[in-house]
């Protein structure tokens, strides 16, 4: 009797498993199952694309899944270290990151893209963050705008503020914000990622607007971290918001989740915020309407917008479905679809960023910044490696958190620099 | 079933001893058991020798420098020092907790069955979910400085995580939560053992409560001690699921553990090598640290016996 069971139990589980593996059958035919994994923060955007897709195209399934954005790079990289990376997933349009196009195509992970019909609407500054060996491997949807979104009723109506020109006028209306008990920037340090928003939105301005070519008279020698006033006034800079009661107490352990709730529940105004992670407030609080707004530089002539084509969409090369991989990558790279897509997830389009069409909410924080070529400029960490970032991210946490001094931050970027360069730019 | 017939056993390799290994069945299940679990370990042991990024195809032998690297770089070091102290402080509160919770419900109390089950509660829960959760509790802006603030004490409020001088105790008062209702089960199974006979005759003989409790439950508690302690030790090495969701190692390494940086370096840093070394220095650790606490033990049992 017992046997039996046994016996029976065993073919009620080799059934299941059967069931659930490979193409599954609706009874009109085959259904190619591809699995599509991104950030969290594009859940709602790609979710309606992908219910689209899947009604044009009846025999192929999405299987999306998404994974918080802090999280995401290392999920990636441990699914394909093991084996079993999704069939169509978001990348990372430089070697920065551990899911950087470069860095996963240089293994062989990706699969050539080259010669897509998209491929000549890459933005100019993405495709060579998307391109190795003179290959492509990624589409990007667009470029992500960052710095301090802000919450603008709140700002404007309820405090009776301005958005700051300068950076005097920016540690000026923290105090006021604090006078008035409400947090001025939520900051969330404890998600180490978010740490390069405010050395980014400091350094743009006081190092690579004067220099756009610092990155490579670093690694010619010719200057170091510690050597470049700029370099020591944009860590000051990130300090001096902390002496000005800018952040929260707590900040250098807080999360986003925490941060963006501050935000979110009307406690704080301003947040450390790429414009893709809107959604992830606005979910939080659908009410809510947000702005952005750059970190002011010494002048109004000196401020600029911090930008990066921060998502790319790659094919796996070992994908089982591959064909379905790639139908699905062009349906969302095609025309109408990207630009629907660039709306919802509040990416720009290399128009955009060159100040036309504008989303009004970005316009007004930034007033003429866009207009001038100049101002638009790339993360400071595009060219980096994965080692680098993380020192830096790291760094200004313990800046924030008073383990570490302006030099130290300086000194350890030039130790990890010297003992990590990272590889020239792509031409 | 005559195949597992006695007889048979002996006919079939053992050769007269019952008690020997029949290699020829056995060896199926081990040959599995070594290429699942032992080969892929022996293989990424040449990885902790290397200066493999965990994507290219190649990797360089570079003999110790990652086990140098690990002594010189904070990151690593700071990861070595706590999972050290974390290990060893949490040892020994949680099973001075699990005790002092067993002998408490071991008997006398009358609602002990709802109680344990609530204490053991703790340990069933997911370690990332139940870190997550303790992270609301802990936050700045979380439920403990609220009620601090409520109930007057505003200045204990403090950055529990933010506060590289807090960020350890706090995990630990996390971990205690989490596995007190395990060392309970441990030590509440050994009690089972201890006759009421000898408290009893003790009891006549005009022994304490503490007398009795040193001399009779201690003692014939040993195999439940050696189970417990090196069981929590095991846990204390690994810690990795409640670190990521509360702190993530921060700030600034006041919290990285040997198998949080393990993680960062070969999948997030893309420093395989110096990850697979990290790995190999653990698992060294618990393997010394574990037997050392075995043939310890197993001599206090054999004395308690």
């Amino acid at each position: 009797m017992l046997k039996k069971h046994f016996f029976l139990g065993l073919l009620a589980a080799v059934l299941v498993v059967a069931a659930c593996s490979g193409n599954e059958s609706d009874g009109s035919g085959e259904t190619t199952v591809v699995r599509f994994q991104a950030q969290s923060s594009l859940q709602a955007g790609y979710d309606a694309v992908i219910e689209q897709f899947e009604e044009a195209n009846p025999g192929i399934e999405i299987e999306s899944s998404y994974s918080p954005n802090e999280t995401y790079p290392s999920v990636l990289r441990t699914q394909l270290q093991g084996g079993s990376g999704p069939d169509v997933f978001f990348t990372y349009p430089s070697s920065s990151d551990p899911h950087g196009v470069r860095l996963l195509a240089d293994a062989g992970y990706l699969e050539d893209l080259t010669g897509r019909e998209w491929e000549p609407r890459i933005m100019e500054s993405a495709k060579p963050q998307v391109t190795f060996d003179g290959r492509v491997y990624g589409w990007v949807p667009g470029a992500i705008v960052a710095g301090l979104g802000y919450n603008t009723e709140l700002l404007s109506s309820e405090l009776g503020l301005q958005i700051p020109r300068t950076f005097d006028d920016l540690l000026s209306m923290c105090e006021t914000i604090a006078s008035e008990g409400k947090i001025p920037i939520a900051y969330q340090a404890g998600a180490l990622a978010y740490n390069m928003l405010p050395i980014n939105g400091t350094a743009l301005s006081t190092v690579f607007y004067g220099e756009p070519r610092w990155q490579e008279q670093r690694l010619a020698g010719e200057v170091s971290f510690a050597s470049t006033p700029g370099w020591r006034v944009a860590v000051q800079r990130v300090l001096d918001m902390q002496n000005a009661g800018c952040f929260q107490q707590g900040a250098a352990g807080a999360s986003s989740e925490e941060a963006f709730s501050l935000v979110a529940d009307g406690e704080a105004v301003m947040t450390w915020l790429p414009t893709s992670a809107w959604s992830v407030i606005e979910g939080l609080n659908p009410d809510i309407k947000l702005g952005q707004m750059p970190v002011p530089g010494t002048t109004e002539e000196d401020t600029v917008a911090y930008f990066a084509p921060n998502t790319a969409i790659s094919v796996n090369a070992d994908s089982n479905v591959k064909e379905a991989a790639l139908e699905f990558l062009d349906y969302t790279a095609s025309e109408e679809v990207a630009d629907q897509l660039a709306e919802d997830i509040l990416v720009l389009s290399a128009e955009q960023l060159s100040g036309k069409g504008l989303p009004p909410t970005i316009a007004s924080g930034y007033a003429n910044v866009f207009e001038d070529p100049d101002k638009v400029i790339l993360g400071l960490q595009w060219g980096w490696n994965p080692d680098l970032t993380q020192t830096m991210e790291t760094l200004i946490q313990g800046l924030i958190s008073g383990q570490k001094t302006v030099d130290d931050v300086l000194t350890e970027m030039d130790q990890a620099w010297d003992a990590n360069p990272p590889e020239p730019p792509p031409q | 079933m005559p195949f597992l017939s006695g007889r048979k056993l002996r006919r079939g390799g053992t050769r007269g001893n019952p008690l020997r290994v029949p290699w020829i069945v056995a060896f199926p299940s081990l040959a599995f058991t070594i290429a699942i679990h032992f080969l892929p370990v022996v293989v990424g042991l040449w990885y902790a020798f290397t200066d493999w990024d965990g994507l290219s195809p190649n990797a360089n032998w570079i003999g110790l420098a990652n086990f140098r690297t690990i002594f010189a770089h904070p990151a690593t070091r700071s990861a070595l020092w706590n999972t050290l102290l974390i290990t060893g402080v949490f040892v020994v509160a949680v099973n001075v907790a699990g005790l002092a919770l067993a002998v408490a419900l071991n008997r006398s109390v009358k609602s002990r069955h709802v109680l344990r089950s609530l204490f053991f509660l703790p340990f069933v829960l997911m370690p990332l979910a139940s870190g997550y959760i303790w992270r609301y509790i802990f936050d700045y802006t979380g439920v403990l400085n609220r009620f601090l603030q409520v109930v007057g004490l505003e200045e204990w409020v403090r950055p529990w995580f933010a506060d590289p001088s807090t960020v350890l105790w706090t995990i630990v008062v996390v971990l205690i939560w989490q596995y007190s209702g395990l060392a309970m089960v441990f030590y509440l199974a050994g009690l089972q053992g201890v006759s009421d006979e000898l408290w009893e005759a003790a009891a006549i003989d005009g022994a304490s409560t503490w007398m009795r409790f040193r001399r009779i439950t201690v003692p014939l508690l040993a195999p439940a001690f050696t189970v417990s302690l090196v069981f929590t030790t095991i846990t204390g090495f690994r810690l990795f699921d409640q670190i990521i969701a509360l702190t993530g190692g921060g700030p600034v390494y006041a919290s990285e553990t040997l198998a949080t940086q393990v993680w960062k370096q070969s999948f997030v840093n893309g420093n395989f090598g110096l990850g697979s070394a990290l790995a190999l220095m653990l698992t060294g650790l618990i393997v010394v640290v574990a037997v050392t606490q075995l043939v310890v033990l197993g001599r206090r049992e054999a004395a308690a016996a």
